[in-house]
């Protein structure tokens, strides 16, 4: 005898395009945009529907029909909730300059966990159409937004070799090499040496252990902390703070613009980092597996590369692109297709021109899906001025190195 | 109340380190190669395990064990299987080789189970034999088998061309001519022979042509029927293997191939450019028609994703796809101040790719399944890229001048 099965219903009016929501329901891009963590979707009769979370969620199945801007039926089994097989039925209809949006949640089985399973889903169906929502009206995903920060700044993580080598007081955690004014950590007066033992009673060992420990939290929350400063051991509440949104400009010439004053900042500072270098310093390599100060430069172009690639996938809404701007043979391969620094130089400026000309050049469409076009000024500005600033260090430890290699 | 349970067991040696069979066994890259069609794997505790097949089957779980180079465990839910089933692959070294045990535990023996288990059955004894086959040879076998048919396809017969050869009933594909070395061409088949029938199915959507050889291999033989000057003629048709490449055991033998075919292409391409103004390069032949120098820019973004596309492999990432389709040409375009500025760029992104090539790792070339899946990836169709877009170039500059 068949279990007897319940329907959830929700409804939203989404001031967006309907091509736009419905594309939020076929394409694996977007649907990663507001749903899912990875997604791999084929928009076609009896094509693949998959999602993920980094929880470990899943939910599998397939298209059952598809009429372009007008429904989606997909049937799905989950790795979470009710185990029997579902089936989720989305209506697309223009209202004005609005889409109405109904999805029906069918095929759910109250099992063990009895009602707990199906209202944990309505929860969650109910926050994603609202983030659904956010990002095609605003472009801010609510899940980046909401994603608290303590505010730190990671030098490395501390193990019972570099404890007993360096006679530091604990055999774990995080040492951190700053922190950012103004958020949690910064106001209980940790700084430079601090070091983090535990979060939210998670003993800190290793990077995930402060996913899990923050990961389900949200800014403003507090949660209880351990932290050595100067040999002490110190206990207090730290608050989570909102992660700030670089302003996002509101056209590509303006992207184009803040990307050329990111760009110059960065090239002013390798200028000034390989000021009096020597070529032969700026080719030693601290270590086999550590890159030159060249290589360093290379593998900036090879970002740059990464980022045009990933931005030109992002705006055909296309595929997935992963990051291979830190193989070791590649960034060789790049630093020696230059014969010399002012070229590698040279060739960084170029990629850089090019993602400017991409950034200026990006169509109205892209433009008005909000969700992307916040993501890609986020990689291309925000990110992209971290991301650089990290290798400076980097630079600079390795023309010391050098420096000292052929000084000794 | 217990329920009967059955278990299925498969037993396969591979010439292969048990690092490589670990490796293939774990990685989705390479495991799109002899186990399913499409993968997400995600090796490690809770992490998961999904894989889906053209043909329509799917299975999700995740990951319950995991031992480097020893042991997996996986929970198995496939689609239409009423239960989770598991999944448990021991990899033993041996003298020459790693001895893999597979064993599907926790199925259930009656009603729905019966098919699915005999599928299960069929599925598992395939993917070990293709296991065995990509680690040894470097070859997906379900490629290495699909039959190849030769033929150069104009179209599906028009209604003028049913009446012009008299057919029957409106089915078949026009030709334009044969693949040299292949059975299409040994039988004669030629431009405008129109072949209707194949493997006794009537061609009348593309898609028959998969359903007339679905149960076909390579080297197999099938009946044809096809009319050539309006007379139907009944044969025989030697299904042909597809080209491989031959993967020189040298990563940098193959680099060097690599060099030699880039040197052939970018003469051809200065051949193109050879006497054409700035002006003529950068002007568009229609509104919505690419210049010369913007097929540049794309041939280059071409070539930088595809030593992107490389290192992917190299690291066991998910290779990004390649978008024919990039936007923005123009402006990237622009940004190189001449086309020779350009050609350079494209010329130096050539020579990373060789250079990514020659120094791919020993323990990555030791590794067939990876090594021969970026070589076939390389070398195969190697040219024909560019060389469509030197056409396109050569098209818009005569355009340009009249």
């Amino acid at each position: 005898m068949a279990a007897k099965t319940q329907t959830l219903r929700f409804e939203r009016s989404i001031a967006a395009p309907i091509n736009q929501v419905y594309q939020a329901f076929t394409n694996s891009v977007s649907l990663r945009e507001w749903l899912s963590d990875s997604a791999e979707f084929q928009a076609k009769q009896d094509g693949v529907v998959c999602l993920y979370w980094y929880d470990g969620r899943f939910v599998v199945g397939r298209y059952t029909k598809l009429e372009k801007d007008k429904l989606v039926r997909m049937n799905w089994q989950s790795s979470f909730g009710p185990q029997s097989e579902q089936m989720v039925q989305v209506d697309f209809k223009k209202n004005g300059d609005q889409t109405a949006l109904t999805l029906a949640h069918s095929g759910l089985e109250a099992g063990e966990n009895g009602q707990e399973d199906i209202a944990s889903i309505k929860k969650d169906w109910e926050s994603s159409l609202d983030n659904l929502k956010s990002v095609l009206e605003t472009g801010i995903d609510q899940r980046l937004f909401k994603r608290p920060m303590i505010g730190i700044l990671i030098d490395r993580l501390i193990n019972a070799e570099i404890a007993s080598k360096e006679g530091l007081p604990v055999d774990h955690g995080l040492e951190l090499s700053g922190v950012i004014d103004g958020m949690g950590a910064a106001e209980l007066s940790m700084g430079d040496g601090t070091i983090i033992t535990s979060l939210n009673d998670i003993k800190i060992t290793n990077y995930q252990d402060i996913s899990e420990a923050i990961g389900n939290k949200q800014a403003g929350d507090v949660v209880s902390a351990t932290y050595y400063m100067n040999g002490q051991e110190h206990q207090g509440e730290l608050k989570l703070s909102a992660r700030p949104q670089a302003e996002v400009p509101a056209t590509p010439q303006g992207l184009a613009e803040s990307a050329t004053q990111i760009y110059g900042k960065i090239n002013d500072k390798l200028d000034e980092l390989f000021q009096g270098a020597s070529a032969q310093a700026a080719e030693l390599k601290p270590a086999v597996d550590e890159w030159s100060a060249r290589e360093v430069v290379a593998h900036l172009i090879a970002h740059e590369q990464h980022l045009a690639y990933w931005g030109a996938a992002l705006e055909r809404a296309k595929g997935r692109v992963s990051y291979s701007a830190n193989s070791h043979q590649l960034v060789a391969a790049i630093a020696n297709a230059y014969p010399n620094m002012a070229a590698l130089r040279e060739g960084l400026e170029q990629a850089q021109k090019q993602n400017v000309a991409f950034l200026a050049g990006l169509p109205v469409e892209f433009v008005a899906r909000k969700g992307s076009y916040h993501r890609l000024a986020q990689n291309f500005l925000e990110e992209n001025k971290h991301h650089a600033k990290g290798h400076f260090d980097q630079i600079v430890a390795a023309l010391e190195n050098a420096k000292e290699s052929i000084a000794g | 109340m217990s329920e009967e349970m059955k278990t299925l067991e498969f037993s396969q040696m591979v010439k292969a380190t048990p690092e490589q069979v670990y490796n293939a066994i774990t990685n989705r890259n390479i495991l799109q190669g002899w186990f399913s069609n499409f993968v997400e794997s995600q090796p490690q505790e809770n992490g998961r395990f999904y894989a889906w097949w053209a043909e329509g089957y799917y299975t999700s779980g995740v990951y319950t064990q995991l031992k480097e180079n020893e042991h997996v465990a996986y929970t198995w839910q496939g689609r239409g299987e009423p239960g989770v089933s598991k999944v448990d692959i021991s990899l033993a070294k041996q003298n020459g080789g790693t001895q893999v045990e597979v064993k599907h535990s926790e199925l259930g023996a009656n009603g729905v189970w019966e098919e699915a288990v005999k599928g299960l059955q069929e599925g598992w004894e395939g993917a070990m034999e293709n296991l065995q086959f990509l680690l040894e040879k470097g070859i997906d076998k379900r490629l290495y088998e699909r039959p190849f048919l030769g033929i150069l396809i104009a179209g599906l017969v028009t209604d003028e061309q049913v009446k012009e050869f008299g057919l029957p009933e409106k089915a078949g594909v026009a030709l334009s001519g044969a693949l040299e070395g292949t059975g299409a061409a040994e039988l004669g088949l030629q431009n405008n022979d129109v072949v209707y029938e194949l493997g006794g199915v009537k061609l009348k959507i593309f898609n028959d042509f998969a359903v007339a050889v679905q149960d076909k291999k390579a080297e197999d033989m099938i009946d044809i029927v096809y009319y050539r000057d309006g007379e139907k003629i009944n044969a025989e048709l030697r299904l042909s293997r597809r080209p491989f490449a031959d993967v020189p055991n040298d990563p940098k033998e193959l680099a060097k191939q690599l060099e030699e075919q880039y040197a052939q292409i970018d003469k051809e391409l200065d051949a193109v450019l050879e006497g054409v103004s700035e002006e003529e390069a950068t002007k568009r032949p229609e509104e919505k028609e690419w210049s010369a120098k913007e097929n540049l820019a794309h041939l280059l973004l071409s070539e930088q994703s595809n030593y992107m596309f490389f290192s992917a492999l190299v690291g066991g990432q998910r290779p990004g796809g390649f978008s024919n389709d990039f936007g923005m040409h123009a402006a990237i375009a622009d940004s190189y101040a001449s086309v020779a500025d350009l050609v350079a760029a494209l010329k130096s992104a050539e020579r990373i790719s060789v250079q990514t090539v020659a120094s791919l790792p020993e323990e990555f070339v030791a590794d067939k399944a990876k090594y021969h899946g970026l070589a076939h990836a390389a070398l195969l169709g190697f040219g024909s890229h560019q060389r469509g877009h030197f056409a396109q170039m050569q098209a818009a500059i005569e355009a340009v001048r009249s």
